[in-house]
């Protein structure tokens, strides 16, 4: 079985506004995948703060960092998404060694190709993966094992029958994120959101986003 | 291994450690200032501050021990204790 992912983001000026946008995503987003009426669409929270979508079918996960916000939605199957800003890493190397566990192949992480970009790219998907198992960082990361090769990369987890699917999202210059899914992962959907008709303060349009569109495979709104 | 005994964590060297890698004045780095609620601290820079920490302390701490160290005192009980089994 197979899965499409729709990712809905948007950039916010002030943090105290980072959970109302997201939350408003996360229900633009379950509501078009769910064909569900926008007003009917609430959202709560697991222990641990996770959010789910009530009543639903649509799995949602959240993530934000800086000025960006990003909501995933996936009717196939559980969905973790992560995204960050870049930054510089206070041990970069050490960090890498920690990702080695997960991704041991992974050519970015070598002495050679290491930056800090690099390293917080890779986090994300190990970020994203935690998320799909609901954990966070309560999991050691020794316990996840990326295949060789990708994009999309490939995830095995210990205890886990069947691995995961782990893409990259590229949504705006100066940030990397991941997308992690239970399913084989078709199509990604993504949307930058304006939520000013909200009353919720953006920034101006971002900078387009270039080869993740699947526009026309799923409905607009 | 370290010679390190646990008389030797010193609590305001590990306030500087962790202010530093957090990026907070050290005025907010109380004792029990929760990293991630209070002091916004993500995933990310929860494994910086565990990877700081290996290095500095001389410890090995997994990413299961984070949810132990979510607090200055928790972090220096943790640390205490895990310099304390080292040197026993």
């Amino acid at each position: 079985m197979t899965g499409r992912v729709m990712l809905r983001f948007a950039q916010v000026i002030r943090t105290e506004d980072v959970s109302v946008v997201g939350e408003e995503l996360m229900r633009r987003a379950a509501s078009l995948l769910g064909h569900q009426p926008l007003a009917e669409v609430r959202v709560e929270r697991r222990p641990g703060g996770a959010p789910r979508i009530v009543s639903s079918r649509v799995n949602v996960s959240l993530s934000h960092s800086g000025a960006i916000v990003v909501a995933a939605a996936s009717l196939t199957g559980a969905v973790g998404v992560d995204v960050e800003r870049l930054r510089r890493l206070r041990d970069v190397g050490a960090v890498a060694d920690r990702l080695r566990a997960a991704w041991p192949d992974e050519p970015a992480l070598s002495e050679r190709l290491l930056t800090h970009a690099s390293a917080i790219e890779v986090w994300t998907r190990c970020e994203a993966v935690l998320k799909v198992l609901g954990c966070g960082l309560r999991r050691d990361l020794q316990t996840l094992r990326a295949s060789p090769g990708g994009p999309p990369w490939t995830v095995h987890v210990l205890g886990l029958p069947t691995p995961l699917s782990v893409h990259p999202v590229v949504l705006a210059p100066g940030y990397v994120g991941a997308v992690a899914t239970t399913r084989s992962m078709t199509s990604m959907h993504v949307d930058r959101q304006g939520l000013d008709q909200q009353g919720i303060p953006l920034h101006p349009p971002l900078a387009p986003v270039g080869g993740q569109h699947n526009e026309g495979d799923l409905p607009h709104e | 291994m370290s010679d390190m005994t646990a008389s030797r964590v010193d609590l305001e060297e590990l306030r500087q450690t962790v202010a530093d890698v957090i990026d907070v004045e050290l005025a907010e780095m109380t004792n029990d200032a929760h990293f991630v609620e209070d002091l916004e601290v993500d995933s990310l820079m929860a494994l910086e501050v565990m990877v700081v920490l290996e290095k500095r302390y001389q410890v090995k701490l997994h990413e299961s021990e984070l949810k132990d160290i979510m607090s200055l005192r928790k972090a220096h009980e943790l640390l205490t204790r895990k310099l304390s089994d080292v040197s026993t």
